[in-house]
């Protein structure tokens, strides 16, 4: 960072102090965001004449960014909970098990497990789809069976560890993946895991819940973008990873959830431009877009971004920013003129938009038609 | 923020009654015994306080639009005494009192001292010419009702901690005798005057947000991620605009120091015979008292009007 000449701390340390001072409500109106720019701007002019003042604002900041809460409760980020201690330790027991199964035939000499290759991996795809008996124990396990346990499922579920069931169904195997001894496919779980668990300790607007990866609304309103294709073919879709059960040898696993990790982040600098990282936030690069930017909502999942500004300014991007599209909200004959203040989309069809009017809109077709509530 | 201060209430034109009504009803002060007067005289007070003299309807429509009024009406019931907006209050705020008490203070007693403070001032256990001043009555809707009770407790906080400093700071110079001490004031750095005017002229371009970031950063010591929250932005943008502003300034400066006749050597070298003249102490310098202290107006005016 450049040196800041000392004469200017000196005169900014001399500037005039304020004699009057503003309301707790506008203190507040500000830490929270409901200024309007005018109100915002004389707020801001006091605020660099006056220490006591931004020592009150800074107090007021809450503590953590209430959708960072919310959201990180729902995704159950309490490690130290009973059911995650549980099923921890499930998968700790599956995992010793499954070290000892694979010390058990490696003994025997059989090497399948370990050549499996990724060719392996498609073919145990294909296999899963057929109906196969159920092993009945962990010997009687026959070679295709393990391929397909090498295979595993991606199975992102948070809380459930549907992996750590250990007992056979007594189904056909193929329908529900991996029976019996599915330890490979714990351990790749937990490897996901991780990578979910360092992407959320990395990066505050980004937490991992049932649904895989969501983007926490407000503060800086990052977002991951989806990844490319893993080697094996297998796609991991943006914000929509878990409830996929997707064959990936667990090398394409880890490698996936690396370009997990290293995601382009979305920002909107403070001067309503739009921004993306592709280091982790090291460093940003301003997106051209369409309009005179000035963008006050940002919404991001996948290759999907939308943003929003004044008067009802709204683009929509499908390809990462590469283009856009403007796009005109109409509900009942009447356009939304208002300035946007957020954007949110739970999935690429549907999203909600509100103004500083307290108005709300909601799209359920990627923004073909909006109703207004 | 114009007019801080008038408290006469901006009267409405009948054109804005439905749009009063919806705000009512969405208040649900009814509940709380407020009626529908008493609600447009609080917005009334409130669009006096924030709009200037000759706001229109649309400013007045567009201020009220963004108030809180359903806690708005939770509040003024609070005030006036209404025995279920008070129940309902204690439910959703008092155990928050404490915890941001206990976040801003960090120790206990002092916490639970301030929140008790802030209680009774709540509750309105003072009196002014014979009426019960309740600090409810301030709250004007502009924010959440428990961001303004964190903001609220933060600036007694302050209050509380400039005071105190204060007294601790005579005590310490009466152990050590030197409160009697003559004056030894600091050296004076020469200065050059047209290095001040150039920087006070380079500053003066900057906007309101570029100031509050060099203050916070350069004064007090805030961290990018202070900033950054407090402005709603990534750290990644803080950290870059200070850099942009700390080259930008020195540029603008040395460009003011040239229109004032010096070369551009003789600039550079103001600028760093100044840097070495000065030898600032940032750090005492922030610790020292304001020569306005910045509440006493508000604490005078017990009722909570406070205005910029």
């Amino acid at each position: 960072m450049a040196e800041l000449p000392k004469i200017v701390v000196q005169r900014l340390q001399s500037t005039a102090k304020a004699e009057v001072h503003p309301d707790p409500d506008l203190i507040n109106a500000f830490v929270e965001r409901s200024l309007n720019p005018r109100d915002r701007d004389q707020l801001l002019e006091h605020l660099t004449q006056c220490p006591d003042c931004r020592e009150i604002a800074a107090l007021s900041l809450p503590e953590l960014d209430a959708a960072t809460t919310v959201v990180a409760v729902k995704a159950g980020s309490g490690w130290l909970r009973w059911p995650v201690l549980r099923w921890s330790a499930v998968a700790a027991c599956a995992v010793i098990v499954g070290t000892a199964v694979t010390l058990h035939y490696q003994s025997r000499g059989d090497r399948q497990v370990a050549q499996l290759s990724d060719s392996a991996v498609s073919s145990a795809v294909e296999q899963k789809k057929e109906p196969s008996p159920a092993p009945t124990s962990i010997d009687q396990q026959d070679a295709a069976s393990k391929q397909e346990e090498v295979a595993g499922r991606v199975e992102n579920s948070g809380q459930r560890n549907e992996i750590a069931s250990l007992p056979a169904p007594s189904a056909p195997a193929a329908q529900t993946a991996a029976p019996a001894s599915i330890m490979p496919g714990a351990a790749d779980a937990m490897q996901e895991r991780r990578a979910k668990s360092a992407l959320k300790t990395s990066n505050e607007a980004v937490v991992a819940d049932d649904n895989g990866l969501a983007v926490v609304p407000g503060r800086a309103k990052d977002a991951l973008q989806q990844s490319p294709a893993s080697p094996n073919g297998a796609t991991v879709a943006g914000g929509m990873l878990a409830k996929q059960k997707v064959a990936m040898s667990p090398s394409a696993r880890v490698s996936a959830f690396a370009g997990l990790v290293s995601m382009p982040r979305w920002t909107l600098s403070s001067d309503g431009t739009l921004q993306r990282s592709s280091d982790s936030g090291r460093s940003w690069q301003t997106i051209s877009t369409p309009g005179q930017g000035n963008f006050r909502a940002l919404a991001a999942s996948g290759p999907e971004i939308w943003v929003g500004g004044a008067k009802g300014a709204l683009y929509h991007s499908s390809d990462a920013g590469t283009h856009w599209v403007p796009v005109q909200p109409v509900a009942s004959g009447q356009a939304l003129t208002a300035d946007i203040a957020s954007i949110e989309f739970t999935d690429p069809q549907h999203g909600t938009l509100t103004t500083t009017e307290h108005e709300t809109w909601v799209t359920a077709d990627s923004g073909q038609t909006w109703e207004k509530k | 923020m114009s007019n801080r201060g008038v408290q006469s209430g901006m009267a409405f034109q009948a054109g804005l009654e439905p749009f009063l009504k919806g705000l009512y009803q969405k208040s649900r002060g009814e509940e709380f015994g407020l009626t529908r007067e008493s609600f447009d005289r609080i917005l009334q007070e409130i669009a006096g306080k924030y709009l200037p003299a000759g706001a229109g309807q649309a400013d007045i429509e567009q201020l009220c639009a963004s108030l809180r009024v359903e806690e708005l009406a939770l509040a003024r019931a609070c005030a006036a005494g209404h025995e279920r907006a008070w129940e309902i209050f204690l439910t959703r705020y008092r155990a928050k009192l404490y915890d941001i008490a206990a976040r801003i203070v960090r120790e206990s007693a002092g916490a639970r001292e301030l929140a008790d403070s802030i209680y009774a001032d709540l509750y309105g256990t003072t009196t002014r010419e014979g009426q019960r001043v309740c600090k409810l009555a301030s709250y004007t809707g502009r924010g959440s009702l428990e961001g303004w009770l964190r903001t609220v407790i933060a600036q007694e906080y302050v209050n509380r901690y400039r005071r105190q400093r204060r007294l601790v700071s005579l005590d310490e110079e009466s152990e050590e005798g030197v409160q009697f001490a003559a004056a030894n004031p600091e050296p004076v750095a020469p200065v050059d005057s047209r290095v001040e005017a150039a920087t006070d002229e380079a500053l003066s371009e900057l906007s309101a947000e570029d100031k509050f970031v060099l203050v916070s950063y350069y004064l007090d010591s805030r961290t990018l991620a202070e900033i950054a929250r407090l402005l709603h932005v990534h750290e990644s943008t803080i950290s870059r605009k200070l850099d942009k502003l700390a080259k930008s300034l020195r540029k603008r400066i040395l460009a003011g120091l040239g229109k004032r006749g010096l070369s551009r050597r003789q600039a550079e070298e103001a600028l760093e015979v100044d840097v070495r003249d000065l030898g600032l102490n940032i750090r005492g310098r922030l610790v020292q008292e304001t020569a306005h202290p910045p509440f006493s107006k508000k604490k005078a005016e017990a009722a909570g009007d406070r205005s910029v």
